[in-house]
């Protein structure tokens, strides 16, 4: 069995990690690019949202290295996501390739089509300790890219040396494809901390600081969103990103809900009572977060005609206007362009710069 | 006399403002961009330095559009800055009490809203070119109407005919469609304004709240029948305001913005620009799928500056020597260079 | 006190009960107008750009309404079938309504009914709440509950012997009587709603064709076919399109001649389910002649016309085609 997977951030990195432990040979699909999403478009439906397309572009390219089993996760609704794996892998066979398309699905939808998906997914032999032991070191991979990622958006305004940050990071990231043992894995880990606080750092700190919202896979998937986060950095404003996998992973199980999202959804009640699916409610409760956190705006990335955003972005605008907070909607999908985002984006921090000067000037009067 | 130039470089039209300290236009013009921005510049160039007053010195640029950050080379700019914000700052100066911009150009249209010469929100439409100049410029050919004409006659007409359609090639079939059924030309042209107003409103101003006085500007700006419509859209109870300057207040925002920013020195080249040789190139780079597009502006032979590469690994020194490794330095008169 | 229902998304499969149930527990109901002009311009005006058609329709009645009425009813169906969720647009939508016009809570019903996770008597608690808006007495909510079922379960009757939800409440007139059939598929909020559907019903009726539509095939036999699906969407009405396509494609009408999916250009669970259509509508050997057709404020009649026409004469050309089969010179 050779098994390819949709790439999301780092993901390749941690599964890169994950499967050499459980015996399962793993083909990456190339990183996303152009001819990706061209594929992806090209045979996905046309309506159907930007993720579901990209996704299918990455099994394809993945196919087309050599794998013969896809990997991919469901979903109980109501957003769409969970039925991407109906769609894709009836695509596939549409498209003539002969492959395993591996589904794992909520409990919901049968405990033992569930079991059967996690066993063909842990390479067949089910030994607990095995799998417990690569799960740790993964789950830890995966935190800590995120850390890393969270470092890169935080300090890209702070650091004197932009390359020298990207340097420090992808470079961590590098090394952490070759990881094996904890021990390798700890050393990396903290020669990254040291490295970035060597760094040097700006005397000023009164950074315009912006929070990103939105939903999962736009609001992390750089090679997507047109780096927005960079972009940002590079206008010299603070980033903080309120979406995250492993959070995402967590929160799949009831018991593991975390004490911040669900006082996101308290924040989100006023204005949407209620979970839409998605990211929706998240969305809405971490921009009233960034509002109460004093940060200068919101960038919310979502793919276009994506249905828990739009009922997210729907009440926005009063969050908005209650709370006199700036809002950036981006909308993502194969039409959008570079040149317009950024000029929305550079705008948008005009906006932010203005307002701050505004508002000083009418404090001192 | 201390002089400011602002420059706004768009996809169909670049404009330049020559303005003093007082925010006064002492010089402007309007051309076609047909492609070649460098062009386009330097004719500007030359119109503005024909214009320019007597003692008069250029202390300081900004430059804005689409191609701003090209201009910005060419001419040497102080600034750069973005034309919403170029477009919001000029409105703010001609008409203070301002709440509401609308600015529709050829490629693209924007809705910003100012409370206390703040900008608090806006929207911009780069997708969808059923709310455009283009648009319009496109129908009139298929009418057989001057543009010029086009506003005029739209007023002539006593009832409109409603065109419906998502972007042009649907508005297109549809007003054929009209056409057929025997709707008079005038009536056609109303519809087709309303058309316009109608995708403008439902495309940036769904949500917000559109208080007046709103300053209408942009080519479009200059076409009575759209500005009727707007009028018609808000059955006359919000003020529009069209300013005479509307065709270049991006580049009177730009001129302003580097008044603001007051450099100590200026970045400005000076009018001999004019003169120099300015090579505007690009070709797609084939190390990945991704095919970026990658632009360079080369000036008597040497890479000036370079846009469009995602990964970061072209830069002015890279690019150059892939140059003269693989002697593509020969075929210069080549537009477009292709290296795999 | 009056209570306003708007004329949108899932009024025409629950108007009747709604109706009943509020009216049984005293209040006076005002239902906005039927869609026009001006109720699509309002709901343009105030959906924000991306949502879909139907939702900015449905906000245009809410505006008919909101001065005329002292409470909204937005009641929030996320489910109204057991495992089942309706679409995050319709779960949301009392609060896009209440954000949108500055509703207190005092002035929109929007109790929660969701039969997703404990059925219907889970659903029948979120009814009962809402009623104690009206009464305490709790038997007079139960006995409004009943007669409100009773009157929906004549509702749908009626509807599956093919009379037209618009015939029922507004007295439209009903269709003439074809020989042929052809089998729409939709949305309940674009089926049923003439002006958003620019008639699409009478036209095929024009053309010669009677009307099979989901709301006229008995639910368990959709939910027999819907079996065969490897995994349903998420989606009530969506899983009612597919069942029905499905008991369609694999146990043939001779009269039905041909099949036309209705979407709105920005649904999202169409744009997948549709897909799935689609796709089996093409392996079927010797299938349904298959149109979808988009609409969203943008379509042109005009368009709309000419497909329906092009789509009738591809449903006789086939029709003779299959004929021709039996033919023994019949061309390859």
């Amino acid at each position: 069995m050779r098994a390819t997977f949709p790439h999301l951030l780092h993901l390749d990195i941690v599964l890169g990690i994950l499967y050499p432990t459980l015996g399962v040979e793993i083909v990456p699909p190339p990183p996303i690019t152009s001819r990706t999403i061209e594929i992806g478009v090209e045979h996905a439906p046309q309506n159907a949202c930007f993720p579901l397309k990209v996704t299918l572009g990455n099994f394809v390219e993945g196919i087309e290295r050599g794998a013969d089993t896809v990997f991919m996760a469901g979903g109980v609704g109501p957003c769409r996501f969970g039925y991407y794996g109906q769609i894709q892998k009836i695509i596939l066979e549409d498209l003539g390739y002969d492959v395993q398309f591996v589904l794992i699905d909520h409990p919901r939808f049968g405990w033992r089509p569930f079991f059967q998906a996690l066993k063909t997914m842990a390479g067949g032999r089910f030994s607990f300790p095995r799998v417990k032991k690569a799960v740790s070191l993964a789950w830890k991979a995966l935190v800590f890219t995120e850390e890393l990622e969270t470092q890169r958006r935080a300090l890209r305004c702070q650091v004197v040396n932009r390359a020298e940050l990207d340097m420090v990071i992808d470079g961590a990231l590098q090394s952490l494809r070759k990881v094996e043992s904890g021990s390798e894995f700890e050393r990396i880990k903290k020669e990254a901390w040291s490295d970035l606080s060597a760094l040097e750092r700006k005397k000023e700190n009164n950074f315009l600081k912006v929070g990103i919202v939105g939903e999962i896979y736009i609001a992390q998937e750089t090679r997507i969103n047109f780096q927005v986060e960079k972009l940002l950095g590079d206008l010299g404003v603070y980033v903080h990103n309120s979406v995250s996998t492993a959070q995402y992973v967590l929160n799949t199980f009831p018991v593991l809900k975390s004490k911040e999202k669900l006082e996101a959804w308290e924040l989100a009640r006023p204005y949407l009572k209620r979970f839409v699916g998605g990211e929706g409610i998240d969305t809405v409760g971490s921009t009233i977060r960034y509002a109460q956190e004093g940060f200068d705006g919101v960038v919310h990335l979502y793919p276009f005609t994506c249905m828990p955003e739009i009922v997210a972005k729907s009440v926005l605008t009063q969050v908005s206007r209650d709370f006199d907070l700036p809002v950036l909607h981006l909308a993502i999908d194969e039409h959008a362009g570079e040149a317009g985002l950024v000029t929305r984006v550079e705008a948008f921090v005009d906006v932010l710069e203005r307002r701050r000067k505004y508002w000083k000037k009418a404090e001192g009067e | 006399m201390e002089l400011y130039l602002g420059v706004d470089v768009g996809s169909v039209t670049t404009k330049l403002v020559l303005m003093d300290k007082k925010k006064k236009i002492w010089a402007s013009c309007y051309l076609k961009t047909s492609g070649d921005p460098v062009l386009a510049l330097k004719e500007g160039l030359t119109y503005i330095e024909d214009h320019l007053p007597r003692g008069g010195e250029i202390v300081g640029v900004g430059t804005t559009g689409s191609a701003r950050h090209l201009a910005g080379v060419v001419v040497g700019a102080d600034i750069v800055k973005n034309e919403i914000t170029a477009h919001a700052v000029a409105a703010i100066t001609r008409v203070p009490e301002v709440r509401t911009v609308f600015e529709i150009g050829g490629q693209d249209s924007k809705l910003i809203l100012i409370r206390e010469g703040v900008v608090e929100d806006f929207a911009m439409n780069t997708i969808c070119a059923a709310g455009t100049g283009s648009f319009l410029e496109h129908q009139a050919v298929r009418l057989n109407v001057p543009i010029e004409e086009f506003g005029k006659l739209a007023l002539q007409a006593e009832q409109s005919v409603r065109i419906a359609g998502r972007c042009t090639v649907f508005a297109e079939s549809d007003m054929i469609h009209k056409q057929q059924l025997g709707f008079a030309k005038p009536e056609i042209i109303k519809g087709l304004c309303e058309s316009l107003v109608r995708n403008f409103m439902n495309n940036l101003a769904t949500g917000k709240t559109i208080e007046d006085p709103i300053v209408f500007q942009g080519g479009v700006a200059a076409n009575q029948g759209i500005v009727q419509a707007f009028r018609d859209f808000f059955q006359g109870k919000k003020k529009i305001v069209v300013p005479p300057e509307h065709g270049v207040m991006g580049a009177w925002g730009a001129a302003i913005l580097a008044m603001e920013y007051a450099p100590q020195e200026t970045a400005f080249q000076g009018f001999e620009v004019v003169n120099r040789v300015f090579e505007n190139r690009s070709f797609t780079c084939g190390d990945c799928p991704n095919g970026c597009e990658v632009v360079f502006l080369k000036e008597e032979g040497v890479i000036k500056a370079l846009w469009g590469s995602r990964c970061g690994k072209w830069t002015p020194e890279t690019v150059g020597q892939k140059f003269a490794e693989s002697k593509l330095e020969e075929k210069t008169d080549q537009r477009e260079l292709s290296v795999s | 006190m009056k209570v306003g229902i708007p004329r949108g998304l899932l009024f025409y499969r629950f108007y009747f009960f709604w109706k009943t149930f509020l009216e049984e527990l005293g209040a006076e109901v005002i239902t906005s107008p039927p869609t026009s002009r001006y109720i699509v311009q309002k709901g343009l005006t105030y959906g924000i750009e991306e949502i879909c058609f139907p939702v900015k329709v449905f906000l245009g009645h809410v505006l008919a309404l909101v001065d005329r009425v002292d409470l909204l009813f937005v009641p929030r169906m996320v489910s109204f079938y057991p495992g089942e969720y309706n679409c995050p647009k319709i779960l949301g939508l009392p609060d896009i309504v209440r954000n949108l016009f500055h509703l207190s809570p005092e002035q929109i019903i929007d109790e929660e009914i969701n039969a997703r996770n404990r059925g219907m008597r889970e659903a029948e608690m979120g009814l009962i709440r809402l009623g104690e808006r009206f009464t305490s007495n709790r038997r007079k909510i139960a006995q409004a509950l009943q007669k409100a079922e009773k009157v929906h379960r004549e509702y749908r009757q009626q509807l599956q012997s093919g009379v037209l939800p618009e015939t029922l409440i507004d007295g439209k007139q009903s269709l003439l009587p074809k020989e042929e059939k052809v089998l729409l598929l939709g949305h309940t909020y674009l089926l049923n709603d003439s002006y958003i559907n620019m008639n699409v019903i009478e036209k095929i009726n024009q053309l010669g064709y009677s009307i099979v539509t989901p709301d006229m095939v008995p639910e368990d036999r959709i939910r027999l076919f819907l079996k065969k699906v490897p995994k349903p969407s998420f989606w009530t009405i969506s899983n009612e399109i597919l069942g029905t396509a499905l008991s369609y494609l694999k146990e043939r009408d001779p009269k039905v001649k041909g099949l036309v999916h209705l979407v709105s250009f920005e649904c999202g669970p169409d744009s997948l389910v549709g897909e799935l259509i689609g796709r089996w509508v093409k392996k079927e050997e010797q299938s349904l002649p298959y149109l979808r057709l988009e609409i969203d404020e943008h379509t042109g009649e005009a368009g709309l016309v000419t497909r329906l026409e092009a789509f009738v004469d591809m449903m006789r050309w086939r029709d003779s085609n299959l004929e021709s089969h039996f033919s023994p010179f019949a061309a390859s």
